[in-house]
């Protein structure tokens, strides 16, 4: 044994062994060891330690030296056959590159998406300190999360809790109307919010002063788009918008346009104090309509839900189950999972599947090249075979291997990125995104990219590089030794039936998808929704609503005209149905509508009668929905005596379900209101005849009671449509993917039936000799490859099952998923397989057979 | 063949004179003892090896010891390329200090 102080320094050593020529390094650390004894017995092991250490730095420079200069002649060598390689066989090369940029294509896109995704509300410097306030109640049993707050909770939280630097609430009004002179324009995006919104966001003001632009209750602030379309180049501060029903707003700032990538978007502010004027209690402590933001101390922790639900619930009674909880904004895109949220319309369920797919393509990419050059491999077999009798190291074949699949993987990266930036401009359009390949000051996408060429490079050439360096040199010299063994055309199907299961899981995946959006589409809404039109009302017309409606009614062109408070689709009020007990509370839905409300949608009673102008008292009366007399346990409803929304009243009727919210939710409890006031929309029925005509009537008519707003309506049904932009736009993306991988798949097969049939060309000459016909040959080419597609559809459905099965849970409503789709499917990926490889095996089969026996 | 390199020349010269016990250390040290200069073992190796690539010196395996580590060492012999190579080299070296005089560098002295 070495006696302890003799021991040299262990790490040292190490990186000594390193670094000597292989096979020597006892010598070398021997010496070492020898001189370092000498000096820890002279001078004490320290020293020795220092020395040692000294010795081993100062033999890095002559160890780079001539390791690099070896391995530069080697790399030459390496670079000059792995081109010579590619040169020589074009149509692999071919393929492989053009599978690995598809793959590498559809990568790179996703990667762009994930990290548009990602980065939403990052832009704002306090990014990790804001939060949003929600609350959830029960609802029915279960408990339900929204994102909106009455107006009394930020100012109080912010005087409670010494954590909390600065709250701001935020109102959203929709379809307002904003005028400035002549011009006048229907508002999406108009917001209003407390001074301190411009302290906790980071929504710079190029002009006017932050803390004073929303100080006074009839200033508003613009965004710079805003205020050029409506005062173009002249200076907006100072000038008086009027906003909604002839209220004057003086302009005191422009803001910079929101970036694309912010949850919150408006492009007008105006003070959230002005709503006193409306007569809303800025204070009160129920009444979910507002959005409430914190500010936390940078230094302070999340505040925890316990304690603000404890908080809340010391100032209110009644609301047993109602909890307060934080939500970072940095998951609010992605991770909000409340109802009514704003802008939230990220789902991180997304980013998986899409970051699945990526990888998928990828590897489906990968295999194509594994197979390839594992098939080819006899025709590298001399070249390993020759290398290792020179006296190549297994590890310098395996180095040489991988060298190659990552110089190509880096030439598929460049053509990738050429590819990319072509598909760009569609593929934003698919998704609704402004993404760009720009390599300036996007790390993220520097490594991305990298990481994308190095994962592409390793992974394909694994299976190569260990396999074809384990070539025994004798064997494969000899030419005897078959490179086709059984183990390694097993594996080569494995492969294949692989990027096969996974093509098909996506062609499934597609099909249903698209089902999905149909069937939403086409589903029996339970009324009528074509030909008619929504009128959004303005203040002056909601004044002299009905007014309105009877001269709508004059024109024959128009069936039927109803007014209600609230639209289909669009968020309905609700509230509380108080059962006896706390689990039998109902979240109960409130429309106002008029009397015709269910000749003009078409919709139909069930019991009792609709309201009626013949019973006066219907003033205070209510008709359920069948899902609320279920939910409140009433038997024989009509004429009961209910309190609903704090108004007593009778239920005359029972109306039939229908749809008056997305498919993504259950029809849910509905009550409607007898006709009163506050009516906000108006439905026309008007007769596919005369459509031009007839709208041009509705604007007359507009005209004669509001001349100051144009009229703004829509088509019901181009309305519903749109409500499933998200889901279409999924669907898309998933089909154009799944379109490529089926073509990198095939690429793939393509060149695997070429190099099959290749290699069997003395079989088919003498087959064809022997009198097969070109039919029997075609047969006998194809029939592997239907097997293993076949094969790859067994393994296929059930996980496509079971992703799909979990991706329909997310609707009430969905299509069912049939045995149809999976044979269709199927079908698809047979029909492709062997249309792909019949080009090879018909030609191989109408070949001249003296050509390929000639030489026997 | 080519002639050899000043350090070559120092290297192949101590190998000679230190006979069978020619490893790394024992370089090294009659290399400082004739130099009067410590070669870096990184040095020192890649010149071995430069020489062992031209058959100057052969490589044997020796024992070990307990200071080693237990580790054997690679003892180094100088060739009869190796003693081919130093001939020549004199030969050149006398033929290149042919007439100068040994008092030539007395005289810079006195200067």
């Amino acid at each position: 044994m070495i006696e302890k102080r003799y021991r040299p320094p262990r790490l040292a050593e190490w990186l000594l062994g390193c670094m000597a020529e292989t096979g020597e390094e006892f010598s070398a650390k021997g010496d070492f060891g020898e001189e370092f004894a000498d000096i820890a017995e002279e001078s004490g092991r320290l020293r020795a330690t220092a020395w040692y250490w000294l010795q081993v730095l100062i033999y890095l420079p002559s160890f780079f030296k001539t390791s690099t200069y070896w391995s530069i002649i080697m790399f030459k060598n390496y670079l000059k056959v792995a081109l010579r390689n590619l040169k020589k066989h074009k149509v692999y090369a071919v393929i492989n590159i053009a599978g690995l940029a598809a793959g590498m294509a559809v990568c790179i896109l996703i990667l762009l998406w994930i990290q548009d995704e990602a980065s939403y509300d990052r832009f704002n410097a306090n990014a990790d300190h804001i939060y949003r306030v929600c609350f959830s109640d029960l609802w029915s049993g279960n408990r339900v999360k929204f994102s909106s707050t009455p107006t009394g909770i930020g100012p109080a939280l912010q005087q409670d809790f010494p954590e909390i630097i600065y709250s701001t609430r935020l109102y959203r009004m929709r379809d307002i109307l904003v005028g400035f002179e002549e011009k006048r324009m229907v508002e999406e995006y108009v917001f209003m919010a407390d001074p301190s919104i411009f302290e906790i966001f980071s929504f710079p003001l190029i002009k006017g002063d932050p803390q004073k632009a929303l100080a006074d209750p009839h200033s508003v602030v613009l965004s710079e788009r805003a205020a050029v379309k409506y005062f173009g180049s002249r200076d907006p501060v100072g000038k008086t918008l009027t906003i909604g029903s002839s209220r004057d707003f003086v302009v005191s700032g422009v803001f910079q346009d929101i970036p694309r990538n912010s949850h919150l978007r408006f492009e007008i502010l105006l003070p959230f104090t002005f709503l006193k004027d409306l007569g809303i209690d800025l204070h009160a402590w129920t009444g979910w309509a507002y959005y409430t933001y914190i500010l936390l101390h940078p230094e302070s922790r999340m505040i925890e839900d316990r304690r603000l639900t404890e908080y809340y619930q010391s100032h209110v009674s009644g609301f047993e189950n109602v909890q307060m909880h934080l939500l970072p904004l940095k998951d609010i895109h992605l991770r909000s999972q409340a109802i009514g949220g704003l802008g939230a319309d990220g789902d991180i369920k997304y980013v998986y599947v899409f970051s699945l797919i990526a990888f998928f393509v990828l590897l489906i990419a990968c295999i194509n090249f594994m197979n390839l050059s594992t098939a080819r491999s006899g025709i590298r077999a001399k070249e390993v075979g020759m290398r290792k009798v020179v006296g190549a190291h297994r590890r310098d074949l395996v180095r040489q291997f991988f060298g190659e699949s990552i110089l190509q993987a880096f030439v598929s990266l460049f053509f990738a990125m050429v590819l990319v930036k072509a598909l760009l401009p569609l593929f934003n359009r698919i998704a609704a995104k402004e993404l760009s390949l720009d390599l300036t000051a996007n790390l993220f996408l520097y490594l991305g990219l990298l990481g994308i060429a190095a994962f592409t490079g390793i992974v394909s050439g694994s299976y190569p590089a260990l396999f074809l360096s384990s070539f025994h040199p004798v064997a494969v010299l000899k030419g005897s030794g078959s490179t086709q063994t059984k183990a390694r055309t097993v594996f080569r199907k494995v492969l294949v039936i692989t990027q096969f299961s996974l093509t098909i899981v996506m062609i499934i995946g597609t099909i249903i998808v698209t089902n999905q959006i149909r069937f939403m589409r086409d589903k029996k809404l339970g009324f009528d929704q074509d030909h008619l039109v929504v009128v959004s009302l303005t203040r002056s017309l909601m004044d002299n609503c009905d007014a309105f409606k009877q001269e709508i009614l004059r024109n024959p062109d128009i069936l039927d005209a109803s007014l209600a408070q609230s639209r289909q689709f669009h968020g309905t009020p609700s509230d509380l149905w108080k059962g006896d007990t706390a689990d039998k509370n109902v979240r109960i839905f409130l429309n106002n509508v008029d009397e015709d409300y269910l000749e003009t949608f078409g919709m139909e009673m069930v019991e009792g009668r609709f309201f009626s102008r013949e019973f006066s008292e219907d003033k205070n009366n209510f008709v359920l929905n069948e899902t609320a007399v279920k939910a409140m346990g009433l038997e024989d409803p009509v004429g009961k005596v209910l309190t609903v929304n704090q108004r007593k009243g009778m239920v005359v009727g029972v109306i039939k379900d229908f749809h008056f919210e997305t498919l993504s939710h259950e029809i849910g409890a509905l009550c409607l209101f007898a006709p009163g006031e506050g009516f906000r929309y108006l439905f026309a029925r008007i007769s596919p005849h005369n459509m031009d005509a007839t709208l041009r009537f509705i604007e007359g008519v507009w005209k004669k009671f509001d001349s100051h707003y144009p009229l703004f309506y829509q088509f019901f049904d181009d309305d519903f449509d749109s409500l499933y932009r998200s889901e279409r736009r999924i669907g898309t993306i998933v089909g154009y993917f799944a379109g490529l991988a089926i073509f990198i798949s095939c690429l793939g097969l393509f060149g695997l039936a070429a190099f099959m049939a290749e290699r069997r060309t003395k079989e088919i000459g003498v087959r064809r000799v022997l009198g097969a016909s070109s039919m029997e040959i075609i047969v006998l080419l194809s029939k592997e490859f239907t097997k293993w597609v076949l094969v790859s559809n067994a393994i296929a459905w059930p996980v496509a099952y079971f992703i799909m099965n979990k991706w329909l849970e997310n609707f009430a409503y969905r299509t069912e998923i049939g045995a149809g789709i999976f044979l269709a499917s199927a079908g698809l990926a047979l029909g492709i397989a062997l249309l792909t490889v019949s080009f090879q095996s018909v030609k191989a089969a109408a070949a001249n057979p003296a050509d390929s026996l000639r030489y026997e | 063949m080519k002639e050899l390199t000043m350090s070559q020349l120092i290297l192949l010269l101590s190998v000679w004179r230190l006979e069978d016990n020619a490893y790394g250390v024992t370089i090294r040290k009659e290399l400082a003892r004739v130099t009067g200069r410590k070669y870096p073992y990184g040095t020192l190796y890649s010149l071995l090896d430069q020489l062992h690539k031209k058959g100057f010196v052969s490589k044997s395996i020796g024992g070990p010891t307990q200071k080693r580590g237990g580790r054997r060492k690679i003892l180094y012999h100088v060739t009869q390329a190796g003693r081919e190579a130093l001939r020549k080299t004199r030969e050149l070296q006398d033929t290149i200090w042919e007439g100068i005089p040994e008092g030539a560098f007395i005289r810079d002295k006195k200067a």
